[in-house]
């Protein structure tokens, strides 16, 4: 049945039309990710309506495609000038500049292009490879555990989000507190909370407050840093050739880093920047020279390149699987499977929607190989794409989230919703609530409160049928570990500060 | 501002009492609908609210409690940096958030100016306005300036007719 299903998502992947597709989602990721403060969520989430009346396939390659380059391209303005695009391409900074500086730019951004590619190629293959297995594994899932695995979700994002694990908390009841607005699920099928409005009667669209939360408070926190011009780039010196011979010498390095990166990226929460750090010391850890890391040694920029773009097919498999995002641009990624009516779980690893689960793996293949072709070949001009003007940034992203959401629903209230979705994601960031819990509690609210509902009518009005399966057990004790664990941590942590003192 | 000795920044503490009014709405309008209806909001919205309000007051909790709900600081003081720098860091945050303010009042008027005059004009209106604020306009950027503007107004057409006529709404989409 798989290679059935893997032939004709091979069919369905290599026709001119999605080629065109996954070339676009590259190009456009690649210059997204290589312009510092802009980075692959808020890249997702200007796409996301624009993909909306596209068909599903299409929607969904375009917008992993566009996170893949964005990943490589978040390189780029991490080797040149030492600014990372996003948090996974932090870790490259550490040997890609050190490199750039010593008149190696090219090489250090060719081993950026190969090392993302075959660490790609080897997260697709191993996500794949996963994938036969899981059909039988979800069938240990029924409506409590997809209730529970959202609430647990929305908990490990806000563990291990920036800031404080009790304002990330707050954070997501207010999320999931947002989608209560609007008819009720359920057979009471209440208005709530409209106040007689009928533009509310829907509830409140996700997409206006992603690309508030997302692009205009990012723009806003860019138009007030001081710098005008983002950065300078460093000279471009060194030879594609060296570095694609360093990536092939370090063949064992990719090999462990992209296995780190695919498995790490899987838990939700850590996601790819995590995953970069784990994968460079361990780069560290099994060389014989210590020393040279940190001043421009290739292994290491072989180990976080390789480790990030396998990371995003980790992430893609706790969204398709459970419908848990392990970060900001799964969260998006889940939002538009869940625009185009796919649901994450048994449907997506079964039918015509296993043949999509293995077409977004192959289209990342694709795109990989892509990154490769333009990465090699377009080094000088992708150079030039870090020093963009912010003030010229800045409207580009505002007219093109208004023009897209507004193009949505033809609403006016929706870019009312969008602009005060957009003060609030700023002020809530400016006071270290994490915005990320907020913005999955959005998307998954809806599902939560149905699986919610009927887990009770299952158990006849009471929650203990919660209680009745071995699998929700699990999954009530992971809950409530991730609850306690942080606030125990901080307690104990006084106590021996106290101690020590 | 000082609530029981706990320092908050005006913005902070309007920004919790909205998260908790938000949820003390929640609370108080769920009454009147059919249980089933209700166990939700009151599963999100209690928890929420009492925990925004301890946020709040949490100058009279213990403060092994009051490290749990503090976690690490948003803003850290940088103790390290003398009285004129601390002044100084401090005006450019101030300058930057006035700044980031002045955004949002310019993407509400654009809004706005959309409504009444269409998108045409009010993105041209938009992109002129920014640019002279924001210093562009020189002879170094001016292609810069010209491009993004034509990719923007492009943009606008685009939506007016492939999307707009899409939904037989081209009209409505550039003046409504």
């Amino acid at each position: 049945m798989f290679w059935d299903t893997l032939w004709q998502a091979l069919q369905v992947v290599t026709t001119p039309e999605i080629l065109i597709w996954i070339f676009t989602g590259t190009v456009c990721g690649i210059i997204i990710g290589a312009i510092p403060g802009i980075g692959p969520a808020l890249g997702c989430a200007l796409a996301l309506p624009f993909t909306v009346y596209i068909d599903p396939l299409k929607a969904l390659l375009f917008m992993v495609t566009l996170y893949d380059g964005a990943m490589y391209g978040g390189s780029i303005s991490s080797i040149l000038i030492n600014t990372p695009g996003d948090g996974p391409a932090a870790a490259s900074t550490i040997e890609g500049y050190p490199m750039a500086k010593q008149g190696k730019a090219i090489s250090a951004l060719s081993i950026s292009a190969s090392s993302s590619t075959l660490g790609g190629i080897l997260g697709s293959i191993i996500g794949m490879f996963f994938s036969v297995f899981m059909l039988s594994f979800l069938m240990l899932f029924g409506t409590p555990e997809y209730f529970l695995l959202g609430i647990l979700g929305i908990v490990l994002i806000a563990m291990v989000s920036k800031g404080s694990y009790y304002k990330a908390i707050i954070s997501g009841f207010f999320g999931l507190a947002i989608t209560t607005i609007g008819i009720a699920p359920g057979a009471s099928a209440d208005v709530r909370y409209t106040f007689g409005a009928l533009t509310l009667y829907d509830g409140i669209s996700f997409l206006p407050v992603l690309l508030g939360l997302f692009g205009v408070a990012t723009m806003a926190q860019l138009k007030g840093e001081d710098k005008s011009q983002i950065s300078d780039r460093a000279t471009l010196g060194g030879k594609r050739l060296d570095g694609v011979r360093t990536t092939f010498r370090n063949w064992a390095t990719i090999l462990k880093s992209s296995v780190i990166g695919f498995l790490i990226g899987s838990m939700p929460g850590t996601g790819g920047t995590v995953a970069t750090f784990v994968a460079y010391g361990e780069a560290v850890r099994s060389s014989a020279d210590k020393t040279s890391f940190g001043k421009g040694n290739p292994k290491g920029l072989v180990a976080t390149e390789s480790a990030n773009n396998a990371a995003i097919k980790g992430a893609l498999m706790p969204t398709i699987l459970f419908g848990i995002p392990g970060s900001a641009t799964t969260a998006i990624l889940l939002a538009a499977m869940l625009i185009h009516g796919l649901r994450p779980g048994m449907s997506m690893f079964q039918g015509q929607g296993y043949v999509i689960t293995l077409a977004l793996f192959l289209g990342l293949i694709v795109s990989e190989i892509m990154i490769i072709i333009i990465g090699l070949s377009m080094v000088r001009i992708l150079g030039k794409v870090t020093t963009i003007d912010k003030n010229l940034i800045i409207p580009l992203v505002i007219v093109l989230s208004v023009l897209g959401i507004f193009s949505l629903k033809f609403s006016w209230f929706d870019l009312c919703v969008m602009g005060g979705a957009g003060i609030l994601g700023f002020a809530l960031q400016r006071f270290g609530f994490p915005v990320i819990p907020a913005v999955i509690g959005i998307i998954l609210g809806k599902i939560i409160e149905e699986n919610l509902l009927r887990t009770m009518e299952l158990g006849g009005g009471s929650l203990f049928y919660l209680l009745s399966k071995p699998a929700s057990l699990i999954l009530i004790l992971c809950t409530i570990t991730a609850l306690v664990a942080p606030v125990l941590n901080t307690l104990f942590k006084g106590k021996r500060t106290n101690d020590t003192n | 501002m000082k609530i029981a000795g706990t320092k908050f920044k005006t913005e902070e503490l309007l920004l919790c009492l909205l998260i908790s009014i938000f949820f003390l709405l929640l609370i108080i309008g769920a009454k009147n609908f059919e249980p089933t209806a209700r166990f939700f909001p009151y599963v999100l919205a209690i928890p929420g609210f009492v925990m925004t309000l301890l946020y709040i007051m949490r100058g009279y909790l213990p403060p092994k409690v009051n490290d749990v709900i503090r976690g690490a600081p948003a803003i850290k003081e940088s103790k390290e940096l003398s009285e004129p720098a601390r002044q100084l860091k401090k005006d450019n945050e101030k300058r930057a958030t006035i700044i980031s303010y002045a955004l949002f009042i310019a993407v509400f008027l654009y809004i706005v100016v959309s409504y009444l005059v269409g998108f045409y004009l009010s993105t041209l209106a938009f992109l002129l306005i920014h640019l002279h604020f924001s210093r562009s306009f020189k002879p170094k950027s001016l292609l810069g300036n010209i491009v993004l503007i034509i990719v923007l107004l492009g943009m606008v057409y685009l939506f007016d007719t492939a999307f707009g006529y899409h939904f037989d709404r081209g009209a409505l989409l550039s003046f409504p």
